[in-house]
């Protein structure tokens, strides 16, 4: 199972709750918007903990998607 | 002005500060960034940070918490300056660090997300359709009182199962809960009980009678198999009280003074050149409700911008500095609706960036043109100068603002 983190730029409001709940995953950007780190490895996060950044940004503009590994 | 290089233009906290806090605010982001200072109340040793860089590291870095009873020195916490002390608030969302912030975020996120708050505009359009009516007929009134008031007292009943007989006394609870004034804090503990009471009473409330409310929704939240205790849910209640019966007041009155002082701004506003939303970020950036955060204490010893905090340390977040720091905003006094750029730090930054934001926003970007649509020559009905601020270091709220339908004279 991979994991993808997405950040929807129209509804991020840069409040930087993502960015101290996962550090290692996002960062704020020079217009102060959140980000997905270029080198980012969710699998360095635990799911349930990107499934609450996720859940907590009061915004909702962090998007999960689950796929399957499988070809 | 001539700023001195040996001491702030007015002492911290003291009534000219209230009036006019950003000659002071200038002074120590250019000489004193993480200035030291005693806090009137007790006389405890603080430090008040003002640039923006290093508040928003101030409200990022988990070596400031929000646990001021956990982490807080001695004199800090026996001068009673710990939020709620001895109630269920003080383990309440704004007062936690992780892991027990995020369990409770996750719980209450759910109705205050955007899309959630979008559900509610006709019903925060409704309401300032009718306040604008009533404001109408009197033709002279007070934004404060008759206006922002009204429509937050309204949207808190609406939204938050509130029943609007209890606002004001809430409001005053409210105050006496943040005294800025020593004298004052013996009545600390009892404005806490009171809001935690009324919070009580709603949640018995809508156990009996759900509605389509928040507090009805946070007594159905849960989120993998967990929900709130009745502590937790009466302490989230509580804290939703707390957070939006004044400020969203309190910015209102900021925006429309701002847009009474800029005529220019104003029209460019009534124009609909500029989005109300973008004009409500700028508003917001140029003077919103708060001063500052909530209290931070070091976990640990710190270095911040050079200055060495004890751990234990008090901090204060000064947001309204930060908004207005020339290193991060081109012409930072000046108000701009059309200003595009970095975001403001008004509703906090990090985990306990303010969780009714959506709604603030939605409310102010519909309460502040509306206003100036239906009265296109509102004009103050005082003198400029006898506009004055309240006396309070965490809050920046006019007392009064009076205001003419028709031009004077």
């Amino acid at each position: 199972m991979a994991i993808t983190a997405r950040v929807d730029r129209d509804l991020c409001r840069g409040t930087g709750l993502c960015t101290v709940m996962a550090s290692d995953l996002f960062t704020l950007d020079d217009d102060g918007l959140a980000v997905v780190r270029p080198e980012y490895a969710a699998e360095t996060v635990p799911l349930s903990h990107l499934h609450d950044v996720a859940d907590c940004c009061p915004t909702g503009a962090i998007r999960l998607t689950e796929e399957d590994d499988r070809p | 002005m001539t700023l001195s290089h040996t001491a702030p233009p007015s002492v911290l906290f003291s009534a000219d500060y209230y009036q006019n806090p950003y000659p002071t605010l200038a002074w120590l982001r250019e000489h004193d960034p993480v200035h030291e200072f005693r806090f009137p109340v007790g006389d405890v040793r603080t430090w008040i940070v003002t640039r923006y860089d290093d508040v928003r590291t101030v409200l990022a870095d988990p070596h400031y918490s929000v646990e001021g009873g956990t982490w807080g020195s001695a004199e800090f916490r026996e001068a009673g300056l710990v939020s709620a002390a001895g109630t269920i608030l003080e383990r309440g969302i704004a007062v936690v660090d992780e892991p027990q912030h995020t369990r409770l975020r996750k719980l209450a996120m759910g109705a205050f997300t955007t899309r959630q708050v979008e559900q509610w505009r006709p019903t925060v359009h409704d309401l300032v359709r009718r306040t604008l009516d009533a404001c109408a007929l009197r033709g002279s009134f007070d934004i404060m009182d008759d206006y922002a008031g009204e429509v937050s007292a309204g949207v808190l009943g609406e939204i938050l199962g509130l029943r609007i007989d209890r606002h004001r006394e809430l409001v005053s609870a409210l105050n006496d809960a943040f005294p800025s004034d020593p004298a004052r804090m013996h009545r600390v503990p009892d404005a806490f009980n009171r809001i935690c009471e009324y919070a009580a009473e709603l949640v018995a409330e809508k156990r009996q009678r759900p509605a389509d409310d928040v507090t009805s929704h946070l007594i159905e939240a849960s989120a993998d198999g967990d929900r709130l205790s009745q502590d937790e849910l009466v302490g989230m209640v509580a804290a939703l009280i707390m957070g939006g019966s004044d400020t969203v007041r309190g910015f209102i009155g900021n925006a429309v003074l701002a847009l009474l002082d800029h005529r220019d701004q104003r029209e460019r506003l009534l124009e609909s050149s500029v989005s109300a939303a973008d004009a409500v970020e700028e508003l917001l950036r140029y003077e919103g409700a708060l001063t500052t955060a909530l209290f931070r204490v070091t976990t640990e010893p710190v270095t911040l911008a050079g200055a060495i905090l004890p751990a234990g340390a008090p901090v204060i977040a000064a947001l309204l500095s930060a908004n207005r720091d020339p290193r991060r905003f081109t012409e930072p006094d000046r108000l701009d609706i059309t200003r595009t750029g970095p975001r403001h730090v008004g509703f906090g930054h990090g985990l306990h960036n303010c969780i009714g934001a959506a709604l603030a926003r939605m409310e102010a970007t519909i309460a502040v043109p509306a206003l100036f649509e239906r009265f296109p020559d509102l004009a103050l009905a005082t003198q400029r100068h006898q506009i004055r601020y309240i006396d309070n270091w965490a809050i920046r709220r006019l007392a009064a603002l009076p205001v003419s339908v028709v031009p004077a004279g």
